[in-house]
């Protein structure tokens, strides 16, 4: 079954968006993370700072998951821009995805917070800002395609 | 034998292919087909089930559910672990000195460090309930089964080996929905290779000592690996020992639905309380064992746990793994360690004589290296399973030659696996 040709194509290029930004940022997280991990200390590129915080964290299997991430929504992009319905499905689970992710690193933001408000040793440096990540802020991205995969049923039928 | 004979097939399958053939004979006189709507579920199965997406979406979503168990645990972990040191603390002021020392050291600091763990191990069993909930587990063994098919195993195998990351003993009952005796007794030697959740703890323990921010995927490679050497053995116990073909696998995969608060919490409390009662049961046996063999001969283990029985036993087979740079401590903690895995930590606990688990991973970093950390992790994996597990293995295999198999099994395969992550580490410079 297949839906407007434009409709497809608007599709397609919005799942292309998301899947290459989550994976660069995945590509990224790896590149700044492979000194700590190979022992090296040493990180490939410089770390990428807006105002002074730090965007990408040094995390080479956090930036993989970024990537599978980022390949479902790559892999739907075809289908989708020749208007076939289930290219959807990899726009809604790259969505549900990046939501998943979304929870699980907001869950560990508050957990830390709950660490910094009884004032535990580990957590006295600890500030939200360490805790904001690719997988965060990267999530209202992934919103309307979620939204639209969800709510447009004529698409499905 | 007879039925399969006769019908020439599998039973299963000819059964399954006649349900089909019925069902889609009646619908043909009594359905009027309208356009094919593209259902929530096909379109989530479309990449849950993908051939090439499937698997690394999966191991994604573990991914999470570690990181999620893990992280959100610790400061959780923090408030239990303060409390048992409070009451340490207090028992401390007990004038009678062994009952003091067996409350502090033998309850509080061995059975009360293992108790802070509830958190994490409440928060894995949350996630799996989640995942099962919403119907993707069932998708998991599905996409499973053509690799497990290609490696030996039956497709059935993987439900065992699911149940395994909870605890091993209902995962090698649950072997018993597998029909062909050759595909059950490879799924039950298998079987203690996959992470259960008493090893959990001394991942915990060694990875946030060793590897800091990496120390959830350091957790992660370690279920990873027992997973990836359950599939290996899998294949060569089917090309040697256990010769022939797996018999084919049907499902039928249940709808996804979302899954409920409630529905889950019951869930993972019903697993998780299976925790509390081993810490009632084993785990305080351990301890007071422990307590007593680390403190006896009175006065002279005082001045040092070295001289006590523990240190002794650990001492008299030191050699055997003087070569991934064990030490007696490390050594006796692992021989307790077959009477239940959590038992590793309780033991480094005593063994060290300190409180909560920052002051033993403080006391691990400074004795120890990663490599060797590491090394302790893989071994505590794969080393002989626990003495329940043991005991289930009789049982369901019928069978003390198979249950002394496995026994051996692991124990050379965690000794070959421990040399050859030394070796390795060591060509690496992480010495």
């Amino acid at each position: 079954m297949r839906f407007n040709k434009n409709v497809g194509t608007a599709i397609g290029a919005y799942s292309f968006f998301i899947g290459t930004t989550y994976t660069v940022f995945g590509l990224l997280e790896i590149l700044i993370g492979w000194g700590d991990f190979v022992g090296i200390g040493a990180s490939l590129i410089p770390p990428i700072e807006l105002a002074g915080i730090n965007l990408v964290p040094p995390d080479v299997f956090g930036g993989i998951m970024l990537i599978i991430i980022g390949a479902v929504y790559l892999i739907g992009v075809r289908q989708q821009a020749r208007g076939d319905r289930e290219g959807l499905s990899f726009l809604l689970v790259g969505s549900l995805l990046a939501a998943v992710f979304f929870g699980v690193f907001t869950a560990i933001m508050l957990a830390n917070g709950l660490g910094y408000m009884f004032q535990f040793e580990d957590w006295l440096d600890w500030t939200w800002l360490d805790d904001l990540r690719p997988g965060i802020w990267l999530f209202p991205l992934a919103l309307p395609g979620a939204y639209l995969a969800l709510t447009k049923k004529e698409w499905r039928e | 034998m007879k039925v399969r004979e006769v019908l020439g097939d599998d039973p299963e399958i000819v059964l399954a292919d006649k349900r089909y053939d019925l069902i889609h004979t009646i619908l043909e006189t009594t359905l009027v087909r309208g356009a094919k709507k593209w259902a929530l579920s096909d379109m989530l199965d479309k990449v849950f089930l993908h051939k090439y997406l499937g698997i690394p979406v999966f191991l994604a979503l573990a991914w999470a559910m570690f990181r999620f168990a893990f992280d959100v645990s610790a400061p959780f972990m923090e408030i239990i672990g303060l409390f048992f040191g409070l009451l340490a603390e207090a028992s401390r002021g007990i004038p009678n000195e062994v009952l003091a020392s067996f409350l502090s050291d033998g309850i509080f600091g061995g059975l009360g460090f293992i108790l802070t763990f509830i958190p994490l191990i409440f928060f894995l069993f949350l996630t799996i309930a989640i995942l099962e909930d919403s119907g993707y587990l069932a998708r998991v063994a599905f996409i499973m089964d053509r690799v497990m098919f290609k490696l030996g195993l039956h497709g059935r195998s993987f439900i065992p080996m699911l149940l395994g990351f909870g605890c091993n003993v209902p995962a090698m009952m649950a072997t018993r929905s597998i029909e062909s005796e050759k595909d059950r007794l490879i799924t039950l030697l298998v079987n203690p290779f996959v992470s259960c959740s008493a090893r959990l703890p001394v991942y915990i323990l060694i990875a946030g000592a060793f590897f800091g921010s990496m120390a959830s995927t350091a957790i992660w490679s370690m279920y990873f690996l027992g997973i990836v050497l359950a599939m290996l053995l899998a294949l060569l116990l089917r090309k040697t020992v256990l010769r022939g073909e797996p018999t084919p696998f049907i499902m039928e995969l249940p709808l996804y639905k979302a899954p409920t608060f409630h529905g889950s919490v019951i869930h993972m409390w019903e697993r998780g309380v299976q925790f509390l009662k081993k810490a009632g049961t084993y785990l305080l046996v351990g301890a007071i064992i422990l307590w007593f063999l680390s403190s006896f001969p009175w006065g002279v283990a005082q001045e040092s746990v070295e001289l006590s029985y523990t240190g002794q036993i650990g001492h008299a087979l030191e050699p055997i793994f003087r070569p991934f740079g064990f030490d007696w401590r490390i050594v006796s903690s692992l021989i307790f360690g077959f009477m239940a895995k959590e038992i590793v930590v309780e033991a480094l606990g005593i063994i060290y004589a300190v409180e909560g688990g920052e002051a033993i991973a403080g006391a691990l970093v400074a004795d120890y290296s990663p490599l060797i950390g590491f090394t302790l992790m893989a071994f505590t994996l794969l080393y002989v399973p626990c003495l329940a597990t043991v005991g289930t293995m009789r049982k369901e295999s019928g069978s003390w030659k198979w249950t002394i198999f496995q026994v051996v099994l692991s124990l050379v395969l965690a000794y070959v696996i421990g040399l050859a992550i030394t070796g390795i580490g060591v060509m690496l410079g992480y010495a």
